[in-house]
């Protein structure tokens, strides 16, 4: 080593001047680069890219958003409980194990130190139980707990992490057991959400006009979007103006959903101005034509640009012989809308993002033909029915397009609007309130339980209706993501001894051969080593 | 670099002219295809999983890492020293870094042939019609090489030490081997003091978190495993392996120029 200081005159004294000298050297090496690993590792300076073909290393967008908006204040602690189970699903769940562990992983790579993993060596009962017991749970295995302070949510594996076919054991129908849907991602994101959500916003449903009621179950009513919007941590009122009177201070966002009667000019007042002043309202008539006219909502929406059209928007659909044929009738109310024809927003941006549907039925057309005042904010189509199929079944309806009245393009079937309004005449001058937000739905139908109980379009319907709910309570983060299946790829099993072959018989003893080879002509005068 | 492309070229041919090299590759790679065959079977025949056992998941690759870079290190300075041929190398018109730098490509791509039968799996399974994920594939074999060189690094500067190539070997195996299972180590230690540590230090969980991302830090086997091998190109990984390599070898050259003046 190079000795950096003048050498000592005794031989001892020297060399443990040396010696020192050397043991610092490496010793700041060693910071040095450890320091360089702290560096790179910092969030703005490292950089990944997931090379596998379908991003199966990537979190979600929605995950990383929750993540980077974790306070930083207080870590999440996310305690993992696995053990093995016995076949046949040993190996199944083996592997939801392994992938859970790595997504946790990825996890708390993205929170930079916001969440903290824990595994809990299940051989060590005493530490088990002691953590369970810390949790203030008991008898648990096979989970993982998301826990913040007193907050505490258990994800299990089976039916959480995963669901699971457990297959067919029969010999003649043999159906081996499999992976049905790998849900860890959603379902600790609900986990996390759930620990670390604040205050709760208040959503207060209007009633007494024949609007779908949120505590009642049937095809018409709001009872599976106020679960879900419960579970989602709002908290779900209905606000009767007639008994209730004024809307209560809480309120966060108000939805009229669907109502028949006339809402009285009374009503519609108190929710303008409850827009007005920094509101979030969420209107959406009900889809057959009278009661639109009958509830006065057309009339109503005006006020903010919005044109609600009587008709229905309709297209063909497919014959259900086979043929290939699109044709029309009573079916045509029902259709998907691809994300090609949804607008850049928010509240689609999940949809978008996992290339989802989103399930149409019984719409009238919305129009949005003027903006806010310039300057304070903006008003906008959410998405759109086919353009080169659609037409605007008008009243009564047919089901049939009649060309020369119903022209064949898109209609707009839903708009949101934010703005502000000012308190002072001029833009210039005004003083901005907290910015009102506003979601006009071509019909209630987009929220009725039987539209959102549906699979069609894998449960988007009711992951639409959720996030309108987050966008007006500004929690656009809370959005849910579509479980990812894994890339999986398998060899068949005919091919196995075709491996075999080449990986034991053919690939060593070519490799022997070669070294033989090398060692047979170095014996002929071969090149001994290089010569510098 | 003149001087590194003429040591590289030397070593590589002594390397690959031996037959202990090819009895060692021979050998590597028989028990690797026996794990991935393995595993093949196991899994039902899931390409990316066998894939990923015989690149890094499974227990042969880090078995080979901890024995064939210290043997093919022992002879690159060590056997060298004992036989006095590094005397003539290192008054050679080559720099100490030049040599160095030289021995380490020359292991790192005996290393990287031998980690290359995983691609020939690969390039077999492509055939059969049950095509691997090439990009994740490439980028763990990317990662083989990475670790593959942390660990020649290390072996090297443990052959610089002693002229004794068979004590080299030694020391470098237990280098590597301490170098790999420092963490579990250290964790399972952590876990034995953890009750009667947060009894007497203060705002433990604080200080524990904090000795669990030190201890993380360092832990070869997670870099590996969490980003390259799963199929994630990551720079604070790359920089990992890069730093901690160059640290190695930098103290290789720091030993060797020792001699210069210990003699």
């Amino acid at each position: 080593m190079t000795v950096l200081g003048k050498p000592r005159q005794s031989g001892r004294g020297t060399r443990w001047w040396i010696a020192l000298q050397v043991a610092l050297s490496v010793g700041l090496a060693v910071v040095a680069v450890q320091l360089i690993n702290y560096l790179v590792a910092r969030p703005g300076i490292r950089v990944r890219f997931d090379t596998t073909a379908k991003e199966t290393n990537s979190l979600d967008p929605a995950m990383t958003r929750v993540l980077e908006q974790l306070p930083e204040d207080e870590n999440v602690t996310v305690d993992i409980f696995f053990r093995p189970v016995h076949p046949p699903l040993a190996r199944l769940v083996s592997q939801v194990q392994d992938r859970t562990s790595q997504l946790l992983e990825r996890m708390a790579l993205v929170s930079a130190g916001r969440l903290r993993i824990r595994r809990n060596d299940m051989a060590d009962f005493t530490a088990v139980q002691q953590r369970l017991l810390d949790l203030r749970l008991r008898g648990l295995e096979n989970c993982v707990v998301v826990s913040k302070g007193e907050q505490r949510e258990v994800v299990r594996l089976i039916d959480g992490l995963a669901t699971f076919d457990p297959g067919n054991p029969n010999p003649d129908a043999y159906r081996p057991p499999a992976i049905r849907s790998f849900d860890a991602e959603i379902n600790l994101l609900k986990g996390i959400l759930s620990v670390t959500r604040g205050e709760r916003p208040h959503v207060y449903f209007t009633t007494g006009h024949g609007e779908a009621d949120p505590f009642e179950e049937g095809a018409e009513t709001a009872g599976v979007l106020e679960t879900a919007l419960r579970e989602d941590g709002f908290v779900i009122h209905t606000w009767n103006p007639a008994e209730d009177g004024d809307l209560p201070e809480d309120a966060f966002v108000v939805a009229v959903v669907g109502p028949i009667d006339p809402l009285g000019e009374a009503t519609q007042n108190r929710l303008t101005r409850f827009l007005n002043d920094g509101g979030r309202l969420l209107v959406a008539p009900h889809a057959d034509p009278r009661y639109l006219k009958s509830s006065g909502i057309a009339e109503w929406v005006k006020d903010w640009g919005l044109e609600l059209t009587e008709g229905t928007v309709m297209e063909p659909f497919p014959d259900p012989s086979g043929s290939g044929a699109l044709i029309t009738g009573p079916r045509s109310v029902f259709f998907l809308v691809p994300p090609s024809d949804m607008n850049r927003q928010e509240i689609l941006q999940p949809l978008l993002e996992s290339g989802r549907s989103l399930v149409a039925s019984r719409s009238h057309a919305i129009r949005v033909v003027r903006q806010p005042t310039v300057g304070t904010g903006l008003t906008m189509a959410l998405f759109h029915s086919a353009k080169n199929l659609s037409w605007l079944d008008t009243v009564p309806l047919n089901y049939q397009n009649d060309a020369e009245v119903e022209p064949i393009r898109s209609y707009d079937l839903a708009a949101v609007s934010e703005f502000s309004v000012l308190d002072g005449e001029d833009v210039s001058e005004g003083t901005e309130r907290q910015r009102s937000r506003l979601v006009v739905l071509g019909s209630a139908d987009f929220l009725y339980s039987e539209i959102l109980k549906t699979s069609g379009g894998g449960g988007s319907s009711l992951d639409f209706a959720k996030n309108a709910f987050n966008w007006l309570a500004s929690r656009e983060w809370r959005v849910n993501i579509s479980p990812k299946d894994p890339d999986l790829r398998l060899l068949p099993a005919e091919a196995m001894p075709k491996v075999t072959r080449f990986v034991i018989w053919i690939l060593p003893p070519v490799l022997l051969a070669l070294g033989l080879l090398m060692a047979f002509l170095r014996s002929r005068g071969g090149p001994k080593s290089g010569t510098v | 670099m003149k001087g590194t492309w003429v040591i590289f070229r030397r070593e590589c041919a002594s390397l690959f002219w031996t037959p202990l090299g090819w009895l060692l590759l021979v050998a590597a790679v028989l028990l690797n295809g026996l794990l991935y065959w393995a595993q093949l079977n196991q899994t039902g025949g899931n390409v990316t999983a066998s894939l990923s056992a015989a690149m890094g998941w499974g227990i042969v690759f880090w078995m080979v890492m901890i024995f064939l870079p210290p043997l093919l290190a022992m002879r690159l300075l060590a056997e060298e020293s004992r036989t006095g041929t590094l005397e003539y190398l290192l008054t050679a018109p080559v720099s100490d870094a030049a040599v160095i730098v030289g021995k380490f490509l020359a292991a790192t791509t005996f290393m990287a042939v031998l980690w290359s039968s995983v691609l020939l799996y690969g390039l077999q399974l492509q055939w059969l019609g049950s095509p691997p994920d090439w990009a994740a594939l490439l980028c763990a074999y990317l990662g083989a090489i990475l670790v593959s060189g942390l660990f020649v690094s290390l072996s090297l500067l443990a052959s610089s030490l002693t002229q004794a190539p068979l004590l080299a070997a030694f020391l470098a195996i237990i280098g590597c081997t301490g170098w790999l299972l420092l963490p579990m180590l250290m964790q399972s230690a952590l876990a034995q003091l953890r009750d009667i540590l947060a009894q007497w230090v203060g705002g433990w969980d604080r200080a524990e978190a904090w000795i669990q991302s030190g201890i993380r830090s360092i832990d070869v086997a997670m870099h590996f495993q969490q980003s390259f091998l799963p199929g994630v190109l990551d720079s604070a990984e790359l920089v990992f392996f890069l730093t901690w390599s160059g640290l190695f070898l930098f103290l290789t050259i720091r030993s060797l120029e020792a001699r210069r003046w210990r003699v």
